[in-house]
């Protein structure tokens, strides 16, 4: 297995470091060694700087790319957004020689040079690819008998030729990662459509954005889940927040949302303080004493 | 749709809430930057703020946005 340094990115360490303490504890727990990348900035992030400035955008996150390299490391992602910047920069890089030499000339004025030499993981992928579905449920020690909402987020998934992750229609490795840990992933309409939050579309149009979140909340809603589970931490802000802003207009909720890594740490007998649950703007505690009583079963 | 928009901001036509993320990429090296009220839940989580690697960070992208002309872009 190649070594990997964790790439945090913006939203996680500075609005939700609950997710970044549940992945040290949980990539600790389960064997993997994974170093902070130290020095790293925004990815940045897809949906402005892309389509703002393509070479600034290519720029930046070759830049953190270049920071693997030195350390002669893979990057780990847990963030869809970061995960989209820093594959697809790492790809058309690779690829596109006159762009690669584009970039390296800004590059050269901070001492840096972008070489190619290693790839961009994200999580979910990692742990279904390299680690495998059964060995990660072999590790579980507190299955957690639980109804999930998964959510997989666009950047995971799209585009899918890039991804090589299979259906965007009809994905199942993160839920199979989900149903490892001991919970049913319920279905629901609208599954893989996105939370609202992404492309600028939540900073830009806010009201248009909690449509499309409220949109999703009916459906999980009406599918009867303990949880909502994504893998984003833009998607994670969206439901989680998003779900005090309908309050607003009269639509109540009150449904947990996790990122995987808190649902795997919960599932290996880390409690929901440790994996940082009471730092979200839910905090349901008839999911909390749930979680609990599974813990204690076992 | 990426060229498009590309052009449009060009042109300076970048809607105000994200002309403040552009911004707070060229003050901090982040998009979404660190405030006390989360500075305290790391502390409470024992999570460490290595000031020394953002700082160094925040340097360098500094110093590639002014060279990609991306501060200059921005400020129009």
């Amino acid at each position: 297995m190649r070594k990997l340094s964790l790439f945090t990115g913006c939203l996680i360490p500075n609005r939700y470091p609950g997710i970044e303490k549940a992945t040290m504890l949980v990539l600790e727990r389960i064997g993997i060694k994974c170093s902070e990348l130290k020095e790293a900035a925004c990815c940045p992030a897809p949906g402005i700087y892309r389509s703002f400035d393509n070479i600034t955008w290519l720029t930046l996150a070759s830049r953190n790319l270049v920071l693997a390299e030195e350390k002669g490391t893979d990057i780990l992602t847990i963030c869809n957004g970061c995960f989209s910047s820093l594959m697809d920069a790492n790809n058309i890089l690779k690829t596109d020689a006159g762009l690669r030499n584009e970039v390296n000339a800004h590059l050269q004025k901070i001492g840096k040079e972008y070489r190619g030499t290693i790839e961009v993981r994200h999580i979910i992928e990692f742990l279904h690819t390299d680690i495998g579905v059964n060995k990660l449920g072999d590790a579980i020690e507190k299955p957690l008998e639980i109804r999930a909402a998964v959510h997989y987020g666009c950047h995971l998934l799209k585009p899918t030729r890039e991804r090589k992750l299979g259906s965007a229609q009809f994905p199942v490795f993160f839920d199979e990662l989900v149903e490892a840990t001991g919970a049913k992933s319920v279905p629901y309409e609208g599954k893989t459509s996105c939370c609202g939050a992404g492309g600028g579309v939540r900073s830009a149009m806010l009201e248009t954005s909690f449509k499309m979140t409220e949109y999703k909340l009916d459906r999980i809603q009406k599918a009867g889940v303990d949880c909502i589970i994504d893998t984003c931490p833009f998607c994670h802000l969206q439901y989680d927040a998003g779900q005090i802003e309908l309050e607003k207009s009269g639509k109540y909720y009150d449904i947990p949302v996790l990122h995987f890594t808190q649902l795997l740490g919960l599932a290996l007998g880390f409690t929901p303080d440790e994996v940082g649950l009471h730092l979200n703007e839910i905090v349901n505690l008839k999911f909390e004493e749930k979680i609990a009583q599974i813990q204690k079963w076992y | 749709v990426l060229a498009l928009r590309s052009e449009a901001v060009k042109k300076g036509k970048i809607l105000p809430v994200h002309r403040n993320v552009c911004n707070f990429l060229i003050e901090t090296g982040q998009s979404i930057p660190l405030d006390d009220k989360h500075r305290d839940m790391r502390k409470k989580l024992g999570l460490r703020i290595d000031e020394a690697s953002r700082k160094k960070a925040l340097k360098e992208v500094k110093a590639l946005l002014g060279s990609t002309g991306f501060e200059e872009l921005i400020k129009k």
